[in-house]
């Protein structure tokens, strides 16, 4: 037992000297995964940045946090205009904006045709006990409660999470289009009420995305060193004979920090408590 | 016992969900270092990679004159090949009725300014009365040849006049729904230039006119076929019911929903009928040449 509580203590990112065979790496994110990860992230900041240039191009309105008169946040504060230098770039913000979401779009269609195609979707898609099992997760996160949320490859409030994302995309992308093209795709806009509310939309959708990427960036620190590298080497390295996949954080990021098989942990909370 | 131990049905519902999972190959420590040191490379390779071009593209193209680089002229182009392909001939925009009307602010005075960085209607280059009594658009025709003028007063009498309701949108992300009064463009080139429907594009120029000693950069609009011909497109003389001021685009102008208010050119002279791809004020300075809906 007290071997468990040391490699809970040290983490899984090293075999023990002396010891080589006792970690293999076991598969967790295919090399098409891991290319629409990593193609997104800077394709986003992409979007958002030339989406900010295209924003601040009228100043005389912002969209405000608040209710009635009282404001709690104008988006941006001034700081952010001249910190990222968006005065007279309209023109670049457009260019940037209509060339680089292109990218999003056929990423994100690859991924939607991975998902279905390979069975992938399952992992993600939330059934009614993951709904009903999410806010375990994060009780567990915010050591609210001890108990490990059920995992599979990823647990109830990431699969939760995982498919809001995916809406907040589609939902960016089709208003996207319907401020884009609404001549063209004149239904498209009116199926978010006009223009006006298919920019409020497009502006909520990418403020939610921002929103989660910090969430996300923080669960993968969190998370630690070994759950980073999958997603750029693909394996998870674990101990030999371990049984199972790693278990996970809410939000997306698995923590390899408490990774021990069930029944030693069982035994130690047990043990513990009892 | 605690509450933290899986019941029997967690403990199904986990089996369950990693037997999906559990596909995984696994490799040993030795082979996983290999294949993590070359992941790793290509990671970093590609990550410098990217920032590197990304930054070369961001820069290419000078800021001041906030044009854009080459390779996105080329995506802008890639745009306008896609929508062409897929556009309708019977697509319009979404009109509302004259109870929506919006009051819109003079946005752009490019070309009609007497000086520099003018605001004030009053520092405008004015149209008199009688200016705009005796106003003629010019026309160049695709050879080059000059067409017999379009009279102001004939597009205002000898047409169909409608009044149309729809949203003009600014480039810069605003809007205002207002209502228009002016006549079909295509049926007044109907009458006026019937040698020039095939032509790929006309070009829309507001004249030179010299007011207080400065003459303003003339400003221009490429307009394509399919905007020309559109039913939604005219040219107009009345903005929410009132002759349009100066600011606004005195005495004719062109409107239409199908493009950004860039390409809506205030106070046309003259209109050149080309094949070849154009360019105009704003594409000069990074826009898109369609700006189009």
């Amino acid at each position: 037992m007290s071997e468990t509580t040391d490699d809970v203590q040290r983490g899984l990112d090293e075999p023990r000297s002396g010891d080589p065979d006792e970690f293999v790496a076991k598969k967790k994110h295919s090399l098409a995964l891991r290319w629409m990860h990593w193609i997104n992230f800077p394709v986003l900041m992409v979007m958002m940045f030339s989406g900010m240039r295209i924003y601040w191009s009228d100043r005389r309105d912002p969209y405000t946090l608040g209710i009635g008169s009282w404001e709690i946040f104008t988006f941006w504060p001034d700081k952010v205009n001249s910190g990222l230098q968006l005065s007279a770039t309209l023109a670049k913000g457009i260019a940037f904006h209509l060339v680089f979401g292109w990218l999003f779009v056929i990423n994100g269609a690859l991924y939607m045709l991975w998902l279905s195609r390979k069975g992938q979707w399952r992992h993600i898609v939330p059934d009614f006990q993951s709904v009903k099992d999410a806010g375990k997760t994060v009780a567990h996160d915010l050591h609210l409660s001890k108990k490990k949320p059920v995992q599979g490859k990823y647990n109830a409030a990431q699969q939760l999470t995982y498919s809001a994302v995916i809406l907040i995309a589609v939902l960016l992308v089709l208003s996207g289009f319907a401020i884009y093209k609404p001549g063209q795709l004149a239904w498209l806009e009116a199926a978010f009420g006009g223009y006006d509310w298919a920019r409020l939309v497009h502006f909520s959708a990418t403020i939610l995305l921002f929103g989660f990427f910090f969430i996300h960036i923080f669960q993968v620190i969190r998370a630690g060193w070994s759950n980073f590298a999958s997603m750029v080497t693909g394996y998870l390295f674990e101990r030999r004979g371990h049984d199972g996949v790693q278990p996970a954080s809410a939000f997306g990021a698995d923590l390899a920090a408490s990774d021990t098989p069930d029944d030693a942990d069982t035994a130690i909370h047990e043990g513990v408590d009892s | 016992m605690t509450g933290d131990a899986r019941t029997p049905a967690e403990a199904e519902r986990e089996r369950r969900l990693r037997e999906q999972t559990d596909d995984g190959e696994i490799i040993s420590a030795a082979d996983y270092r290999k294949r993590s040191r070359r992941s790793f490379l290509s990671f970093a390779a590609l990550g410098v990679g990217g920032y590197v071009g990304f930054n070369r593209l961001q820069s290419m193209g000078s800021r001041d004159s906030d044009t854009i680089p080459a390779a996105l002229r080329t995506g802008l182009e890639f745009n306008q090949a896609v929508w062409e392909t897929i556009q309708r001939d019977g697509a319009r925009a979404r009109t509302f009725s004259v109870s929506d009307i919006e009051e819109i602010r003079v946005n752009g005075r490019h070309g009609l300014r007497a000086t520099s960085n003018a605001t004030a209607e009053a520092d405008l280059i004015q149209v008199s009365d009688e200016e705009a009594a005796a106003w003629e658009i010019t026309m160049t025709g695709v050879d080059g040849s000059n067409l017999d003028p379009i009279p102001l007063a004939s597009i205002k009498s000898d047409f169909n006049v409608h009044e149309m309701v729809w949203e003009h949108k600014c480039v810069e992300g605003w809007s205002n729904i207002v209502q228009w009064t002016g006549v079909r463009v295509s049926d007044v080139l109907e009458r006026y230039a019937p040698d020039q429907l095939d032509a790929d594009w006309g070009v829309m120029r507001t004249p030179a006119m010299t007011d207080g000693g400065r003459q303003e950069r003339e400003y221009s609009a490429a307009i394509d076929r399919y905007t020309l011909d559109h039913s939604q497109t005219l040219f107009a003389w009345r903005l929410n019911g009132e002759d349009l001021t100066n600011g606004h685009g005195a005495p004719v102008r062109l409107v239409t929903p199908f493009k950004y208010g860039i390409k809506q050119i205030k106070r046309i002279g003259s209109i050149e009928f080309t094949n070849d791809t154009p360019s105009d004020y704003w594409t000069d300075r990074g826009y898109d040449l369609h700006a189009g809906f």
